[in-house]
């Protein structure tokens, strides 16, 4: 299946109180969760370790462990034809300290493949360690696609 | 019409592509030339499609690589532009380099849609571009094309992107034939370690399960990193299973 790919510049976080419609900052991810299942997660690049939230766990049909998630179990989770875009999107994003939006095919265990969108971006952590951290939300594109941010 | 293209061939003699498109390891490093040679040649439209045969009937079933926007390819297919496509007739019936303007080469279309097709690519500012008819060592051919705002009038330009169009195919098609782990000598220990922290083990935990001391872990580990050429351990990691050196 054809593959898009795009490469854009790292876009400025988004001044958007929302306070101004009454809704606390915790309450705007809880409210963004009701409407469609969205995880975050979080890489370290020096320790090698990944994490998730629960809702990760539900989006890839797999039972909520505690700790850090077996990066191998999650990239086999991926199409054959997408674990290598995977890959390639966390080892640039580690490589440059960019960033990453990708849509592609998760084969979960239950035999259902559902398309989903990952975003991930580098920061450093509040320790000054870097790491990569995002979200994964399920999607209904049209192609696969993926972006570099530079 | 769209004036000609002021992209002259300073900027892109400044970038060795054809070397940059040989050291590619994958098709994603290959897509990401593509679109530096768009930057750089002002064609920001790229795509690697096989060469349509008569049972083909939609865009969408050619692509090998692109970044036509996915809301283009199915408008598209949906306006059924296939079938009397000018591009794909020229594809089945001719090798010669195709260079186009959308609203000439849209011109008494068999099927009458000549607006259609037309008021589609004007919409992504697709109006010029070029599509050469390439072919690897198994006899496989595709169409690679470059395209964009501006009339592709410069001949050098035409011969270098034409240039670039055999060697992209030619790499793309040479993917997983590779011996890589002869590439990078990882030493079985080296291995091991990256196996494990990619199944979420800490360097403690590897040092329990191994009974190698956490130093001697943390040094294999940083070895496999500087062999793949990685700066982090997540970096290696991925690198590691891309290419397919730990499972």
């Amino acid at each position: 299946m054809q593959l898009q790919f795009a490469i854009e510049s790292r876009r400025e976080a988004q001044t958007s109180d929302p306070s101004a419609v009454k809704v606390a900052s915790s309450e705007a991810f809880d409210a963004m969760s009701r409407f469609d299942e969205i995880g975050i997660w979080r890489a370290e690049l020096e320790s090698g370790l990944v994490y998730w939230t629960e809702s990760v766990f539900r989006i890839y049909g797999l039972e909520y462990t505690e700790g850090p998630v077996s990066i191998t179990d999650a990239v086999h989770a991926y199409h054959p034809d997408d674990r290598e875009v995977v890959l390639r999107c966390v080892e640039e994003a580690a490589n440059r300290k960019s960033g990453f939006r990708f849509v592609l095919r998760l084969c979960r265990p239950d035999g259902e493949v559902v398309w989903v969108k990952s975003h991930g971006l580098f920061r450093e952590s509040e320790e000054g360690n870097g790491e990569l951290f995002g979200y994964i939300e399920k999607f209904s594109p049209l192609t696969r696609s993926v972006t570099i941010i530079e | 019409m769209a004036e000609d293209s002021n992209v002259t061939l300073l900027n892109a003699d400044q970038v060795d592509f054809d070397r940059i498109i040989m050291l590619a390891e994958s098709e994603f490093e290959l897509l990401e030339v593509c679109a530096r040679i768009g930057q750089v040649y002002g064609v920001p439209y790229f795509s690697v499609m096989r060469l349509p045969d008569g049972t083909d009937e939609k865009l969408l079933s050619l692509g090998i690589i692109s970044n036509w926007p996915d809301t283009l390819i199915a408008e598209y297919d949906r306006l059924e532009l296939f079938e009397n496509s000018p591009v794909i007739k020229h594809l089945r019936t001719s090798s010669e380099p195709l260079i186009f303007d959308i609203r000439e080469i849209n011109e008494n279309r068999a099927d009458n849609k000549d607006m259609e097709a037309v008021n589609l690519f004007l919409k992504y500012n697709l109006l010029h571009g070029v599509y050469f008819s390439v072919h690897n060592s198994r006899g496989e051919l595709a169409a690679v094309s470059f395209a964009g705002p501006d009339k592709i009038s410069n001949h050098d330009v035409v011969v270098r992107l034409n240039y670039f169009a055999s060697l992209i195919y030619s790499k793309l098609s040479s993917f997983g034939s590779q011996d890589k782990q002869a590439l990078y000598d990882l030493k079985p220990r080296e291995l091991h370690c990256l196996q494990m922290v990619s199944e979420g083990k800490s360097i403690t935990e590897v040092s329990e399960r191994t009974g190698w001391s956490e130093t001697l872990v943390g040094m294999y580990l940083e070895n496999g990193a500087m062999k793949l050429g990685c700066n982090s351990r997540i970096h290696a990691v991925s690198k590691a299973l891309r290419l397919q050196l730990i499972k």
